[in-house]
């Protein structure tokens, strides 16, 4: 949803070179109504952007969801405060990077589930803007930390989903009140 | 007014006792009127006109059918093989599963469902590097920083 973003998916292409990398499967969840009837959801999907330079050394990291215009504002405020590393990159952000002190804006929809949706982004995103200052006390006891490096660490202690455990830490949630655990 | 009531009483008092005669000395004929009312359309719907589509029948339905039909036409023998076959071939045949089954358990929006052939997407309009490694090549050339996404599931993948 975020790339597909004609603003987002702009300014990445102008100011960086994205990749992307999947660091498991996501669980899905299967309910059978035994009628024949069968839904399939995904469960607990989680997601994280690392600005890193060209060495793969992160120097900062966008935890979890944002909302599409939470998640611009923050890429253009990493992109003024990073220091350029050529000329020409640093004439591009001073065109296109305009301060702003607004984290969000509203979009206006008549529809209630994307209100719905607007509202939980808007709860993930100040969430995860928390979250952003473990990650910097973290880069700042951890130099050189590399995606590859850190990503058990984030998921863990961040995100609350821990990428060594097959339950992804979500065991005691699904069973606490369910009787017939194996 | 008084002669279309009479009329309607007289119609009455001659139906019924002649039903409940009916019943009495012949129930078998009357099960038999009753059975054959019940299957007639059911019969009609797989033994007549097989070729030709029935009102808001899909394609992939009539194929179906033409598939019953050839089966309803074959020796007793083998009868209930062939129809369990024979559905089975008529759904592979079609590749489309979906097709056969009622509307209520393929809702379209369910990103599982046999209806999606495949799950690939475009991941967005963002032009990605297919590795890290890659964009830390650019990266030197271009000085731009890196924007490295990590996900549980597959970002060209839809729903996952």
């Amino acid at each position: 949803m975020l790339f597909s973003n004609p603003a987002i998916a702009r300014f990445i292409n102008q100011n960086f070179e994205p990749s992307w990398e999947s660091v498991r499967p996501v669980p899905k969840v299967t309910i059978d109504f035994g009628n024949g009837t069968v839904v399939n959801r995904t469960l607990h999907g989680n997601v994280a952007t690392y600005i890193c330079n060209a060495n793969q050394i992160v120097t900062d990291v966008l935890p979890g969801v944002y909302s599409p215009d939470a998640y611009l504002d923050q890429l253009k405020r990493i992109c003024s405060r990073a220091a350029p590393q050529t000329k020409v990159h640093q004439q591009q952000i001073q065109q296109r990077v305009a301060p702003s002190s607004r984290l969000v804006r509203r979009t206006q929809s008549s529809n209630p589930a994307s209100e719905q949706l607007f509202e939980n982004l808007q709860v993930d995103t100040r969430l995860n803007e928390q979250r952003r200052e473990q990650i910097t006390a973290y880069l700042k006891a951890h130099f050189k930390s590399t995606p590859a490096s850190m990503k058990f660490w984030l998921y863990r202690e961040v995100l609350r989903a821990d990428l060594n455990d097959p339950y992804l830490g979500l065991r005691e949630i699904l069973f606490a009140d369910y009787p017939f655990v194996d | 007014m008084k002669i279309l009531n009479l009329k309607r009483w007289v119609l009455i008092g001659t139906t019924i006792p002649l039903v409940f005669a009916m019943k009495l000395t012949c129930p078998s004929v009357a099960q038999d009127v009753a059975k054959r009312a019940a299957e007639g359309p059911l019969e009609n719907l797989i033994q007549s006109k097989p070729n030709t589509p029935l009102q808001g029948e899909t394609p992939s339905q009539l194929a179906a059918r033409r598939g019953l039909d050839r089966i309803n036409k074959q020796p007793l023998a083998d009868r209930s093989k062939h129809v369990a076959e024979g559905t089975t071939k008529a759904i592979v045949g079609l590749g489309n599963a979906a097709a056969l089954l009622p509307a209520s358990n393929t809702p379209s929006d369910d990103p599982f469902s046999p209806r999606q052939k495949s799950n690939k997407v475009q991941p967005g309009d963002v032009q990605w590097h297919t590795n890290l490694e890659s964009a830390s090549e650019n990266s030197r050339k271009t000085g731009k920083p890196i924007l490295h996404f990590q996900l549980l599931g597959q970002l060209d993948e839809r729903f996952t």
